[in-house]
């Protein structure tokens, strides 16, 4: 019986934990890109950021993280609030 | 009819957009200088918290053939933002003290202002209006109007370019108005406007972020 959890836990952890996290984070207020630039300079600054994108049309910010890392919804809020804007919304996908 | 036409298009020009916020994002640092043939600004700020920042400025102004430069430390103040899915609107102050130098001889100067702008990706509006006074000497007040139009959609990473609007009263100056059609672009942190009047007085603003 251990030996069969042992084998399903060694199946399952791995999948959960090697894939980064994209995160979407959907910003009220985000109209010009040159005062948008505060967002991105901020969250590079996170350090499980791996990547991070801005779309002006759907007003949506998506971060990838670094494999195995994720990003505390709390910090993106402060983050978009602390650079001008409001959170209409965070999803976290895989 | 024309009284009511006119009162329509003021308001629409007053409802119009931001050309700088006078706060950015907290712990960002703005520079900006514009030039006019007879006023030149130079501004560094710093923002301490979404609604307030705190900075230097320099201005330099021509008025009768006479040169008057002022520096002054500044407050910011953002008093409201509206944050909408499709627009921004912000209603903000400024304080300031400092001193004054030129042809008018040393003297205190405080300064005082107030700015209010909505804009979309497509339509950028804003009426500010400023005043730097001191001894001995009427004030330099400026109302600043703004409409500006983006005849495209740009993308975060592309250029943005501006078509604008600027109305300028200054009641205290040479020239009491000004009308000055300029294009307006920017790319990333970087901001640059260019323009001339329908007097053919030149107009550039520069301005960046970090």
């Amino acid at each position: 019986m251990k030996t069969l959890l042992l084998l399903i836990a060694s199946l399952i952890i791995p999948l959960g934990s090697i894939h980064a996290e994209t995160i979407d984070i959907t910003v009220n207020g985000m109209v010009c890109s040159f005062c948008a630039q505060g967002i991105e300079k901020k969250i590079k600054k996170i350090g499980a950021v791996s990547t991070i994108t801005v779309d002006m049309d759907t007003k949506v910010v998506t971060i990838i993280t670094k494999d195995k890392q994720t990003i505390p919804d709390e910090t993106l809020r402060k983050i978009i609030v602390d650079s001008g804007f409001a959170i209409k919304d965070i999803t976290h996908r895989e | 009819m024309t009284r009511s036409l006119l009162s329509l298009c003021a308001l629409l020009v007053c409802i119009s957009t931001s050309f700088a916020h006078p706060v950015s994002f907290t712990d960002g640092k703005v520079l900006q200088a514009w030039i006019q043939p007879k006023r030149a600004d130079i501004k560094l700020n710093y923002t301490l918290k979404n609604n307030l920042a705190v900075g230097v400025s320099a201005t330099s102004i021509e008025r009768q053939k006479k040169r008057y430069n002022f520096t002054y430390a500044q407050g910011n103040v953002l008093l409201k933002r509206w944050n909408m899915e499709q627009a921004q609107a912000n209603l903000y102050t400024s304080l300031g003290v400092g001193g004054r130098s030129g042809d008018a001889g040393p003297s205190i100067v405080g300064y005082a202002g107030v700015q209010a702008d909505y804009e979309t990706r497509r339509v950028y509006t804003l009426f500010a209006a400023d005043t730097l006074r001191s001894k001995e000497l009427a004030g330099f007040t400026r109302f600043k109007y703004r409409f500006g139009l983006s005849p495209y959609l740009a993308g975060y990473d592309s250029v943005q370019t501006w078509l604008v609007t600027q109305v300028d009263h200054m009641p205290t100056m040479d020239d009491e108005w000004m009308i000055t059609p300029l294009i307006r672009l920017f790319y990333k942190n970087y901001l640059f406007e260019a323009g001339s009047s329908t007097e053919g007085q030149v107009f550039i603003q520069g301005m960046i972020h970090f």
